[in-house]
């Protein structure tokens, strides 16, 4: 994972896994299970976002002389383009 | 001023109706084979072209929906067999075919040809098992190929949408039939490439017939798919429909919208696992608060007055001793007696064999209570030793090691246990699990 960047939904959702494995075999330190506790309840933050957020915008590379220009197109534009 | 109808003189329409009977009399049924010039698809769906030699033309029209009746790929310049019926047009007095079918001729080697690229292709192991990828669980974003207008893009972008919310989309739009549409697509497929940062790519279009699915078997395409640097999934046509793109492709999906599908998880059924680790977690970390809270609990009480603990087991081992040397004397004494009741004996009877025999009994049991006695005297040590061990187990700073602290009053020396007993400038004694540091109360907190 790159710095700075957020973990991903698959990162975030393995670390979480191992986390609660981790707790539930019940051999934590103190100070190490409110660690591994807070950085679970960090991730199954992040998973809840990325479920929850909606992203909404297509992005289209139109191919033209000279190269490719990327394009943000608003989703309902695609969507309600009848064919 | 009215004109009498001149005998013999027809009007346009009655030529015209006597034409159209003819003709499509005539001509209910017929087969023609001839060059495509000005093949045009028209937005209502019909197809137009006109078929010629070098002697004559005549204008086809193919109507919407009978486009599965077009075998081959139908283009200018092409000699195509084309089955249907004469038709007229009054208003234009034109005449034309309606079209029941088009054959490419040809055709049979058109297949022929596909046949020895998909050999040819196989053979370079470009269609291997082996070489399919599996599709990643949560892809952050997906690359979609297909044509920007229509359906087909609508209902991938729907279906993606609805059970996965936050997944990027990259659309590289292409043109994905007729002529230079295999180049285009891998033009497309290129460009999303050197984009990047799809998880995994859906190449593909809705149905049609086999000229409009043609780009699909093109070599251009198979190999652009073959290079993708992420797991890719072809969605050429129907379910029926199959070209070497699908060979190509990590995944075939019977369709575009299954593509869809199968690209994403569903958000529904991850949401019910995430929510089932967070509280896993909870549960876990609340019994690992109550063990550890048990645990501190016992410490505590055996820290604030460890006496009667100790005078318990000091009572308990001054009473086992007592026990033992009772019983050691015990055994002296009735030795002592025995050997009495000897020393009578032998004064009154004469020394014989019995006298040694006695001596042996005697010299027995000396020696056991020899031995009771120096077990009387270990007794206590060992079981010092045990008790020392169990108040060791009962050591309060033995949890301290956990990362537990002890803080006492350094006036009065007592455990402060809540925020309420902290004095603000007090001094306190620190217990932790390998010493004790001083600290002062800095301010109330609660």
């Amino acid at each position: 994972m790159a710095k700075g960047k957020e973990a991903s939904f698959e990162e975030a959702l393995q670390q979480l896994e191992a986390i609660v494995a981790k707790l539930e075999s019940g051999d934590a330190k103190l100070e190490e299970s409110i660690r591994l506790f807070e950085e679970g309840m960090r991730l199954s933050g992040i998973c809840q976002k990325r479920l929850d957020e909606a992203d909404r915008k297509i992005e289209v590379l139109l191919r033209k002389p000279g190269g490719v220009e990327r394009e943000i197109e608003d989703e309902s534009g695609i969507l309600d383009k009848e064919g | 001023m009215e004109q009498e109808p001149r005998r013999g003189v027809l009007t346009v329409s009655e030529l015209t109706e006597r034409i159209k009977t003819c003709l499509e009399g005539e001509f209910r049924s017929v087969r023609v084979e001839g060059e495509v010039s000005n093949y045009k698809l028209y937005p209502s769906g019909h197809r137009y072209f006109s078929l010629k030699d070098e002697g004559a033309q005549v204008r086809v029209v193919l109507f919407r929906g009978r486009e599965r009746f077009i075998f081959g790929e139908v283009r200018d310049g092409q000699t195509v067999v084309v089955s249907g019926s004469l038709g007229v047009y009054e208003k234009k007095g034109e005449y034309q075919i309606y079209a029941q079918s088009v054959e490419v001729r040809g055709l049979g080697s058109l297949l022929l040809e596909l046949e020895k690229r998909k050999a040819r292709l196989a053979a370079e192991g470009l269609f291997d098992p082996e070489r399919k990828r599996p599709l990643p669980p949560f892809p952050e974003r997906i690359g979609i190929v297909t044509s920007r207008q229509g359906a087909v893009l609508r209902d991938m972008v729907r279906v993606a949408r609805s059970r996965w919310p936050a997944v990027g989309i990259v659309l590289a739009p292409a043109q994905v039939q007729g002529e230079g549409a295999a180049q285009d697509i891998a033009a497309a497929l290129a460009a999303l490439y050197a984009r990047g940062g799809a998880d995994l790519v859906i190449v593909g279009r809705g149905g049609g017939s086999v000229e409009d699915l043609w780009a699909f078997n093109e070599e251009a395409v198979v190999r652009a798919i073959v290079a993708s640097p992420v797991p890719t999934i072809s969605a050429v046509g129907h379910e029926t429909d199959f070209t070497l793109a699908d060979l190509a492709a990590d995944l075939r999906a019977p369709t575009p919208t299954a593509a869809a599908q199968m690209a994403v998880p569903d958000r529904m059924e991850t949401a019910e696992r995430v929510s089932g680790l967070a509280l896993r977690a909870r549960r876990a970390e609340r019994n690992l608060r109550e063990t550890l809270r048990r645990e501190l609990r016992i410490a505590a009480g055996a820290m604030a007055d460890p006496r009667p603990h100790v005078q318990a087991r000091r009572y308990e081992l001054a009473k086992e001793t007592d026990a033992l040397v009772l019983g050691a004397q015990e055994v002296l004494r009735r030795g002592r007696e025995r050997l009495l009741t000897l020393a009578h004996e032998l004064r009154l009877l004469p020394p014989s064999a019995w006298v040694s025999r006695k001596r042996g009994e005697v010299a027995a049991l000396q020696e056991r209570a020899g031995r009771r006695i120096s077990a009387a005297r270990e007794e206590p040590r060992r079981r010092l030793g045990m008790f020392q061990g169990k108040l060791s187990a009962l050591d309060p700073t033995a949890v301290l090691s956990r990362g537990y602290a002890i803080a006492v009053r350094r006036s009065s020396g007592a455990a402060v246990r809540s925020v309420r007993e902290a004095v603000p400038g007090e001094k306190l004694d620190v217990r932790v699990s390998d010493g004790i540091f001083g600290a002062v109360v800095e301010r109330e907190k609660s």
